[in-house]
């Protein structure tokens, strides 16, 4: 059976280092998930996602345990994502935030198209890489807090009560900030399987 | 937007696809996409996305070689080194946390062998008794009255002895005599018999 995350910290806090390799091994892979997903780098992703551990590591004590150590890990995570794509852009000149008072125009996003060529089933939808490179794209396109929060209820599956505790917004925004984010996706995604479909059809089911 | 009631329901397809609405919100939005066709496609548009963006990452994910990463991390983690006594406890303490039936194995398997190690060397440390025995401890030295040859016990460096028979002129006599007595023929090779002995 598989040692539970706070007992593992514990272990780590005595001084045990195997624990903390135990740990880093449980969530190695969806630490870097998240970070390429904000950084869409897969070198810059990497180092995030080590430096994210090392973080977790060097603050391990000021982890309280009242909220659960995934959710800390992937806080991290994301504000050391968030500080490097800021210094990218800033050294770009990029515009990194979003203006949440602008509404979505759901008739830009040709609803029903995505899920009439695809399916729901994904498996079954034939997804080839350059569609998991299209999705990596179009996520680039998603403001940062958007693409934060849809990366980790994606690739984590995190609840939005643990999404408002992670990123440390009420879950009223969390619901907004999704559905915002969900919408720019699908958008991208439907641009993309037009294009396709006008070459060669592929992406349909 | 056709349906008036989309725009109420719309900031609720997202969690609906989450499952994060109440029963009520959720039997609410069903009714209503079941109602408003172009509402279900954005369900079903929400679906597909998010299907196929968790499948995007976990091939990319795929594509990332995991091996080292921990021990990279590890690297760069280490603190410098304990005392010695601190490090024998941690040592101690991860061998009983991580290898705990290892250990109780080893231990057993340690505890037989000694076991069978003992029983080896107190068989070994039996002496043999009697003449069997390497060493014979001389106790005592006694000869025949009327012995011709008389015991001279020596002890070496090792403590080993050495008895020497040697000649014994009184006891030929003596002999002699008896055999005078009994008339009987004078021995020939009485000397030479305490030699061989």
């Amino acid at each position: 059976m598989a040692t539970d995350d706070l007992t593992l910290v514990q272990r780590v806090r005595t001084g045990d280092q195997r624990a903390f390799k135990a740990l880093v091994e449980r969530y190695q892979r969806k630490v870097y998930s998240v970070a390429l997903g904000m950084l869409k780098d897969k070198e810059e992703a990497r180092d995030v996602a080590q430096e994210a551990f090392i973080k977790v590591y060097k603050y391990l004590d000021h982890f309280k345990g009242d909220s659960s150590f995934y959710t800390w890990i992937y806080r991290i995570t994301v504000n050391i994502s968030i500080d490097v794509m800021r210094k990218r852009g800033s050294s770009k000149g990029e515009h990194l935030e979003f203006d949440e008072t602008i509404a979505s125009d759901t008739t830009e996003a040709n609803i029903g198209a995505l899920g009439t060529r695809l399916g729901t089933n994904p498996q079954k939808s034939m997804l080839r890489k350059e569609l998991a490179e299209k999705i990596q794209a179009a996520l680039a396109e998603v403001p940062e807090k958007h693409r934060a929060i849809l990366l980790l209820r994606e690739i984590e599956g995190m609840s939005y009560e643990d999404l408002s505790r992670t990123l440390g917004i009420p879950k009223g925004t969390v619901m907004s900030r999704l559905f915002h984010a969900r919408l720019k996706v699908q958008k991208i995604l439907n641009e993309y399987l037009e294009l396709d479909e006008s070459k060669s059809g592929v992406g349909t089911e | 937007m056709k349906n008036p009631a989309r725009k109420t329901f719309e900031p609720l397809l997202s969690p609906y696809v989450d499952g994060e609405l109440t029963p009520e919100e959720r039997q609410a939005v069903e009714r209503h996409i079941a109602a408003d066709k172009e509402s279900a496609a954005q369900v079903a548009d929400f679906r597909a996305a998010s299907g196929l963006t968790r499948l995007s990452f976990e091939m990319l994910a795929d594509e990332q070689d995991f091996s080292e990463f921990a021990n990279q991390v590890m690297a760069r983690v280490t603190p410098q080194k304990l005392p010695l006594f601190e490090r024998l406890k941690l040592s101690v303490s991860e061998m009983f946390t991580y290898q705990r039936n290892t250990l109780i194995t080893v231990g057993a398997m340690a505890c037989a062998l000694a076991l069978m190690a003992g029983a080896v060397v107190k068989l070994s440390g039996q002496d043999v008794e009697g003449y069997a025995n390497a060493r014979v401890e001389v106790q005592s030295v006694s000869i025949d009255t009327g012995a011709r040859v008389r015991p001279v016990v020596m002890e070496t460096e090792k403590g080993d002895a050495i008895i020497w028979m040697v000649e014994d002129g009184t006891a030929k006599k003596t002999d002699e005599v008896r055999r005078e007595e009994l008339d009987l023929e004078p021995a020939h090779d009485a000397s030479q018999k305490a030699g061989d002995l």
